[in-house]
């Protein structure tokens, strides 16, 4: 866990990403966007995944993104931790972060 | 993290017409020279007229800040711009996801590097067929046919998305009843269509020539049964009705054409409004298109039985007959070709 926290993301220059009605729209380009059918992408709907997708910028660490939503969202610091690292593992499953 | 397809999120978006697809003809001129082709236009007069580089990527611009996410490069053929790698790599730079509907014989050694540093949604290669004679009597460009397949061999040994789609017609029609081992020898998914589009700008004479090649009833019979699993003949289950509701135009897609010309649909020229004079979003708040008219039942095509696997859309009723309501004869005929054809094969199977 603690090695979690060191880690430091990047986003995927690749991912396509569009704000559209407040929903965030990640496209990762791996992903199947054929001509005809678009094919699949993930959309954020909550405000803080989004937020935690604004910072991933190359420099903060894991740890630095979880204190910043802690102090942003008055989080409960265990929860905020275990949530934040679920999502970054699923975005980075999805090679959208690396 | 949800994930959603397309095909379900669309319906979302519609409702709120939301920019999302772009098909944006960068040029219309071409290497080729296609029989069937319904828009090449070549010549100095035509190039003079084209937007130029900073006039796209404003428009571009502009578009991604809309909302679009899916932009097709299209053309003619969009990769003899010369300034086609800067209008692609600004297109990346505005986050959009591209796709390149090209011919693929101008995609060299130099071209597929490229793609690979900066890789696109995907490459949509035309191709008529896997013999140079066949190949070059569509294209109309001798050794064309070797410029194609060695893009496909350079193509195959990389990890850049490609499919290949393809339109039969009376000079490809024999050799594309076995359309299957054609896209395994391209190692690429492969769909096709066997209706030829008309000319966008109705020339006459180019019509006739599409017309010439367009396949007979029977010709499109013959073809159904040596490919039932294609697309191409896929019955959707969807009415003429649905189709209206679900058409994407000036509600998630629209089209610009290479002199800046916007519109909700490609196959619709004009009114047109000049993206040189209006703001895009302004152009796409203003141009709405009233689809009431068209689920009327008293209008052509209205309770036809067949429209469930017709092709029809407003669109391209608009490129056969200048109206958007009126129904394409020579779809009437081909769709009840198959049609009976698929009857007939239901009713021996059941005996």
């Amino acid at each position: 866990m603690a090695n979690d926290l060191k880690k430091i993301y990047k986003k995927d220059p690749e991912t396509i990403t569009r704000t559209i009605d407040g929903e965030l729209i990640v496209m990762p380009l791996g992903e199947d966007v054929g001509i005809g059918d678009l094919g699949c992408f993930h959309i954020l709907k909550n405000k803080t995944a989004i937020y935690i997708w604004d910072l991933i910028d190359g420099k903060s660490s894991v740890g630095e993104i979880k204190q910043e939503i802690i102090t942003r969202f008055d989080a409960e610091p265990k929860k905020a931790e275990s949530d934040i690292i679920e999502f970054l593992y699923n975005l980075e499953k999805i090679k959208a972060i690396a | 993290m949800p994930t959603v397809r397309f095909s379900t999120y669309r319906n979302r978006i519609m409702e709120k017409r939301v920019p999302f697809i772009a098909m944006f003809d960068i040029t219309h001129r071409c290497n080729l020279d296609c029989v069937h082709c319904y828009v090449r236009s070549d010549g100095e007069d035509y190039k003079n007229k084209e937007l130029d580089l900073e006039e796209i990527c404003d428009m571009l611009q502009q578009v991604s800040k809309a909302g679009v996410i899916h932009l097709r490069l299209t053309g003619g053929e969009p990769l003899l711009r010369p300034d086609f790698k800067e209008i692609y790599l600004y297109a990346k730079k505005k986050n959009l996801a591209v796709t390149i509907l090209t011919n693929a014989t101008l995609i060299t050694e130099d071209m597929v590097n490229f793609f690979e540093k900066h890789p696109p949604s995907m490459l949509a290669i035309s191709s008529y067929d896997l013999t140079a004679q066949t190949y070059e009597e569509i294209t109309r460009v001798k050794g064309s046919f070797k410029c194609f397949q060695k893009a496909i061999r350079l193509l195959k040994k990389t990890r850049i998305r490609y499919i290949v789609k393809s339109v039969i017609m009376k000079t490809n029609y024999k050799e594309a009843k076995d359309m299957e081992r054609i896209a395994g020898a391209i190692e690429a998914y492969s769909f096709y269509s066997y209706y030829l589009v008309p000319r966008r700008d109705g020339d006459i004479a180019k019509n006739m020539l599409i017309n010439q090649q367009r396949l007979a009833p029977e010709e499109i019979k013959t073809l159904f049964n040596s490919n039932r699993k294609a697309k191409a003949f896929k019955v959707d289950g969807s009415s003429r009705k649905d189709r209206i509701e679900e058409c994407g135009a000036g509600r998630i897609g629209f089209y610009i054409d290479p002199y800046g010309k916007f519109n909700i649909c490609a196959f619709i020229n004009g009114p047109n409004i000049d993206l040189k004079k209006v703001r895009f979003i302004d152009a796409w708040k203003s141009y709405k298109m009233d689809r009431t008219p068209l689920m009327k039942k008293k209008i052509a095509c209205g309770d036809c039985e067949s429209s469930f696997s017709c092709m029809w859309c407003p669109g391209l009723a608009y490129l056969e007959t200048g109206s958007t309501e009126k129904s394409i004869p020579y779809l009437c005929r081909i769709t009840d070709a198959v049609n009976k054809e698929r009857e007939t094969q239901k009713c021996s199977v059941l005996n």
